[in-house]
């Protein structure tokens, strides 16, 4: 189910990327083992880290360091000492970017399963206008949302974006892509959880489908319930961020496990060590999957057809594309 | 405290059930309320958390209306009387009803609460909804994002606790209603069973005292069943059993008591026959004692006249033969009057007569005059007859010496009648002393036949001998011992036998007594050393002890050392004829040159002159020797000057030539003794035939004597001597009875009517002596028989005392007559102020026992005054004269005065 891919899936991503591309930057020769930093043990960055050493595993030249921040504390000189061999270092998370970009300032840095709204402000705090670093996002691509909101509610003709101020550009981004895919959109945004009761209700009676931009404000305890029942009395499918989301009340969600991300990471590096002239830039996760919420899906009257055709269906739209 | 059944039955019904009901009623009731109270408190909950979780959408909305309809709908419910909404700042939303909690309030705690004001409960819960945690991995890498707000305001609701406390009243008094009706029921079902028991126990109760009561017809209805049905079946069956027995018993009462009248009538009958038997014994007795007084009189008088005129045949000249055979008369008459005296003084003990009459007595003289009187008897038999008297005994003690002379007289005569050889020893010692009081002992040991261990207790019995041989030989009545035992034990003493057969026996009498005045014995034989010899030892100790007392030094003599003998001055042998028989005597005499007395046991005249033995010894002397006999011995061989008064008193019978009797005796026989004795002492004395005709003669002369036959016809003796006294004439005169009458002999019984001395016939020639010395100081004043002068105006020249008469008396002994008057004077000094306190006292009896002392005091005294005085206060006291005691007792106090101070003033030395 998972395809392996360019990340220039499309134009307008080459674009951004080439916006924040290493300039000039070339990687030494990976002869030594790569520093892969993380800041404790959750779930997903061991997933990641597993699929990481699976797909290198073929690959002799490939040998990957783990170190966990949090059970290490890092210094300039003991961070130096750790793999000093590692032409890169490789942070898996925003606290182990952060710290990275902190303690090695002239180290390139490759981040993953950061968000993009977090690699951009640890860009701006730490490196802003130099190169040396790079991140394959969490986030989903813009389009790639809008596509599964097509496929999957093909009578859908307006879209609401309920965001907060850190993630206007993200809703910017998607009310860009709707209106090119012929969607009226309609936006929200809340500075506080509370707002929320206020700016939903509206946002609901003008919108066929609801796109909340994951943001912790939007999807806290204390509004999930009321933000999943106020649109389901509305009879307003929400589309999603991640499986869990789907599982929450969403009727469907475009995402990229660790897994998907470790691979696309494990490609990086084999390319890197393959050609040493490649240029790594930001990027989306090329590998993705859906899920949907089939109860959801019923209560609201919608006919979903089969979660696996629609997956095929979005990954060949991305393919012809 | 006593509980009847009704009080039980009903505490046992009611209490239990009470006081279950009553619990019952509690738990049931609490359980109610508590349950109440929870569910109440349960919905109050309720609603505040339902409306907490529904309002969290409101709050965060800002949605009034939503808010609004929330506390609409909760507000409608039961109770609910307010309901409020409260923001995160405590600041008030929303509130419907009547809330009294407002703005700001401070009770609202994170949790859950609830809390009560008066009649309202508040329940606060704070405002917190759904969570729904998405827990993804892009969320958490945000980690920037801000945190929920835990809590967004709170509820508070205000109930009512009016219809819950409405609701408490009515299960409460649900509760009560429902104990009162279960008590009350079971009230009623108490007293319906209580009666329903009770009635048949009550009628059986009352059946039950009525049966009591001896209604033995009552009966119980029988309407009960169970336990009470057959306590009724049974009670009546008992009582019907009852009241058969009762019939039946009531027969036998009936026959019972005409068996009883029957065996009454026949007791009354042998009570009747036993008051007669009875009278008759009475009778016999008193028959028996008539006999008694007559055989007394009746037969002691023919034998005292025996006696008399066998004493005055004996006097004179009559030949061996005639003499012997009167003697052999006067013998067997003494001993025929010994066993009347005994048979007479048998009955006297027996009926109680015999009462003791103690006064100061010289113990040695008396021992000595028994000895005097037995030791004939013993020398009948060649008996060896001694009497030690050990030095610590009294000279003179107070007891009944007449009795204890008659003790020692039957002791001693039974020892002499039961020894046919060997000796008779008589120790008088001090057993116990202490103060005043004394235990004196006498013992008899005699040598003779002893008595059986298994004898010895008989010996007591009256009219017993051990062996009757011996009664056919000694004669006797057999009531000696008895006799002396109940005379003893009447003095506060007792006698001991000890015995061995065939080793002889000793007799001991011990009794308290109290001693008299102590004598100083004269010691005659000052100077003279005595050799002597006696063939008995305990006889030997007594003679060296006579001797010693009398002051001689004594040695015992040695027929084969001549040189000790030698220092005698005497030489003194005392041996049994048995001895002297044998030549013992001439082997002592042989060698003598001194002065030699001879005592022997012999009585015989004949034994007792020194020519009858051949000139060997100078001076003979019975055995034992009385003091004065051997005074008399050693005076008449020259070897002291030393003259026995006795003798010089007793002995001149013409000293009593003037001396004026009379003589009152019915029996002629009797009249013809006295005269005969009275003759021999050279006495013409006026005897009459009876009382009266002694009365007249006493009116027409003064007597120094008048001695009157008790038993007399026309006047007995009592009634003459009081008509004597009463006279006036003769008043200073001694009147004495004689009266064959042993029970007679006290004469404190007769003192009353004037008769100063009671003596029981025959009159011994010894008493009629001591009679005339007694009335030998009146002599002179008695000497003109001429009318007595009235005492009152006589008595005023009449010295206290007499003390020429005292030393006469007291044969010159000064210092007796010293002893005596202290004695007096002591005796008065203590009696005058008792006598005077007794008269107060209007205690006349004990006055005249008093006065009666004084009386017989005096007049051994010499104070002749002081005598007539207590006579004449005595007799006034006799005869009831007691308005009269007064002047008496003034002059019997003055006289008592005189001699006491007269005694003071005395001087013996200057006497001659």
């Amino acid at each position: 189910m998972t395809l392996a891919g360019q990340p220039k899936t499309s134009l307008t991503a080459r674009l951004l990327l080439l916006a924040v591309l290493f300039v000039g930057y070339v990687p030494a020769v990976m002869a030594n083992t790569l520093a892969l930093f993380h800041y404790g043990d959750s779930p997903a960055y061991q997933e990641l880290i597993s699929s990481l050493r699976e797909s290198l595993a073929s690959n002799p030249a490939g040998a990957v360091k783990t170190i966990n921040i949090a059970t290490s504390p890092l210094s300039p000189t003991s961070l130096s000492g750790l793999a000093p061999s590692s032409p890169l270092y490789i942070a898996v998370g925003t606290r182990a970017t952060e710290r990275l970009m902190a303690l090695a300032p002239d180290k390139p840095v490759l981040s993953v399963l950061i968000p993009r709204q977090n690699a951009d402000e640890i860009v701006a705090k730490y490196r802003p206008g130099s190169g040396q670093f790079a991140a394959i996002y969490m986030d989903q691509p813009p389009q790639r949302i809008i596509r599964l909101l097509q496929i999957l509610l093909p009578q859908a003709k307006s879209l609401g974006v309920l965001a907060t101020p850190a993630t206007t550009q993200m809703r910017d981004e998607i009310i860009a892509v709707a209106a090119a895919a012929r969607l009226k959109t309609t936006s929200g945004t809340i500075a506080q959880t509370a707002q929320l009761y206020q700016e939903l209700p509206s946002m609901l009676d003008h919108c066929d489908v609801l796109y909340p931009v994951p943001d912790p404000r939007i999807y806290a305890s204390t509004t999930i319930e009321y933000l999943f029942l106020t649109s389901y009395r509305k009879h307003v499918p929400i589309i999603g961020f991640s499986e869990t989301s789907v599982r929450a009340g969403a009727v469907a969600a475009v995402y990229s496990t660790p897994t998907q991300i470790g691979k696309q990471l494990a490609s990086t590096i084999k390319s890197l060590l393959t050609n040493a002239e490649d240029i790594i830039t930001n990027t989306y996760p090329l590998l993705f999957d859906i899920k949907i919420n089939i109860q959801v899906a019923r209560s609201l009257g919608l006919k979903i057809t089969d979660q696996a055709a629609i997956l095929l269906k979005l990954q060949s739209s991305e393919i012809r594309k | 405290m006593q509980i009847d059944i009704r009080k039980w039955i009903m505490a046992l019904a009611v209490v239990p059930l009470t006081v279950a009901s009553l619990s019952l009623s509690w738990l049931f009731t609490r359980e109610q309320i508590e349950q109440l109270q929870q569910a109440f408190s349960a919905r109050s909950v309720n609603l505040a958390t339902h409306l907490a979780f529904n309002t969290e959408y409101g709050v965060l909305a800002g949605n009034q209306h939503y808010l609004d309809r929330l506390l609409v709908t909760i507000v409608s419910e039961p109770d609910v009387v307010a309901a409020t909404i409260f923001s995160a700042d405590k600041t008030r939303l929303l509130s419907r009803g009547t809330p009294t909690v407002l703005n700001s309030p401070a009770k609202l705690p994170p949790r859950l609460s609830h809390w009560s004001e008066g009649h309202r409960q508040y329940i606060s819960a704070p405002i917190i909804g759904a969570r729904v945690e998405l827990n993804d991995s892009y969320l958490n890498e945000l980690s920037t994002s801000q945190a929920d707000t835990e809590q967004s305001g709170w509820v508070l609701i205000e109930m009512t606790t009016q219809s819950i406390t409405l609701q408490k009243q009515q299960i409460i008094t649900r509760a009560w209603i429902t104990t009162l009706v279960l008590m009350s029921f079971t009230l009623l079902l108490a007293v319906w069973l209580s009666r329903r028991i009770l009635r048949p126990v009550t009628a059986l109760s009352t059946a039950v005292t009525d049966l009591a009561q001896g209604k033995l017809e009552s009966r119980v209805s029988n309407q009960s069943t169970g336990e009470l049905g057959i306590l009724e079946r049974g009670f009546n069956d008992m009582a019907k059993a009852l009241e058969q027995s009762h019939a039946n018993m009531q027969q036998k009462i009936i026959a019972a008591t005409a068996n009883l009248q029957r065996a009454n009538a026949q007791l009354e009958q042998q009570n009747q026959a036993l008051e007669l038997a009875n009278y008759r014994a009475n009778s016999a007795n008193e028959a028996k004692t008539r006999f008694i007084a007559n055989m007394s009189h009746e037969l002691r008088t023919p034998v005292s006249s025996i006696i008399g005129f066998c004493r005055l045949l004996s006097k004179t000249n009559t030949d061996d033969t005639t003499h012997r055979q009167i003697t052999f008369i006067e013998q067997s008459a003494s001993h025929l009057l010994g066993i009347i005296n005994d048979v007479l003084e048998f009955a006297s003990i027996e009926e109680g007569k015999i009462t003791l009459d103690p006064t100061p007595f010289n113990l040695r003289e008396a021992l000595h005059e028994v000895i005097y009187l037995m030791r004939p008897s013993a020398h009948e038999q060649d008996l060896t007859l001694a009497c030690l008297v050990y030095d610590d005994v009294p000279e003179r003690i107070i007891a009944d010496g007449y009795r204890l002379k008659q003790v020692l007289i039957n002791l001693i005569g039974n020892a002499i009648k039961f020894t046919t050889q060997g000796a008779i020893d008589i120790r008088c010692q001090i057993l116990d002393e202490e103060d005043d009081e004394w235990t004196l002992c006498i013992s008899i040991h005699d040598s003779g036949i002893g008595i059986p261990a298994d004898k010895i207790s008989s010996l007591f019995q009256p009219f017993g001998q051990i062996d009757t041989s011996n009664t056919r030989r000694h004669g006797g009545a057999g009531l000696g011992l008895m006799i002396s035992r109940d005379l003893v034990q009447l003095m506060g003493g007792n006698i001991t036998v000890t015995s061995n057969a065939e080793e002889g026996s000793t007799f001991e009498i011990c009794w308290p007594v109290q001693s008299a005045e102590t004598i100083e014995s004269a010691k005659p034989l000052s100077g003279l050393a005595i050799a002597l010899y006696d063939d008995n030892e305990f006889s030997k100790t007594t003679l060296r002890h006579t001797l010693s007392r009398l002051g001689a030094q004594c040695s015992l003599y040695n027929a084969e050392a001549t040189d000790s003998s030698d220092m005698a001055t005497a030489y003194v042998f005392s041996l049994t004829r048995a001895a002297i028989a044998r030549g013992d005597l001439d082997t002592l005499t042989k060698a003598t040159r001194k002065p030699t007395i001879l005592i022997v046991n012999s009585s015989d005249p004949e034994q007792l002159q020194p020519a009858h033995y051949h000139g060997a010894v100078d001076y003979c002397l019975p055995r034992p020797a009385h003091p004065h006999e051997l005074l008399t011995a050693f005076s008449r061989l020259g070897l002291i000057d030393w003259r026995d008064d006795r003798q010089a008193i007793a002995t001149p019978p013409s000293e009593y030539r003037q001396t004026k009797v009379l003589v009152a005796e019915d029996a002629a026989i009797n009249r013809e003794l006295i005269q005969a004795q009275l003759n021999h002492h050279g006495i013409q004395a006026l005897i009459v035939n009876d009382g009266l005709a002694a009365v007249e003669a006493a009116k027409q002369h003064a007597f120094d004597l008048i001695i009157l036959d008790l038993h007399m016809p026309v006047m007995d003796g009592i009634t003459a001597a009081r008509r004597i006294r009463e006279a006036g004439h003769n008043t200073q005169t001694s009147i004495v009875a004689l009266t064959a009458d042993i029970t007679m002999t006290k004469h404190e019984d007769l003192s009353r009517y004037g008769i100063q001395e009671v003596i029981l016939k025959p009159l011994s020639d010894e008493t009629l002596v001591r009679l005339l010395q007694v009335t030998d100081h009146s002599q002179q004043g008695a000497s003109e028989p001429e009318p007595v002068t009235d005492t009152a105006d006589g008595g005023s020249d009449i010295m206290p005392i007499d003390i020429e008469f005292l030393l006469k008396q007291a044969r010159g002994n000064t210092q007796f007559v010293r002893q005596t008057l202290d004695m007096l004077q002591q005796e008065l000094t203590q009696q005058q102020p008792e006598i005077a306190h007794l008269i107060e006292l209007e205690a006349w009896e004990e006055v005249r026992q008093l006065v009666h002392k004084i009386h017989g005091a005096a007049s051994y005294c010499g104070t002749t005054k002081l005598k007539q005085a207590a006579h004449d206060m005595e007799a006034a006291l006799i005869e009831q004269r007691l308005q009269q005691i007064e002047q008496y007792w003034c002059s019997l106090s003055q006289c008592m005065s005189e001699v006491i101070t007269a005694i003071d003033q005395l001087t013996l030395d200057s006497q001659p």
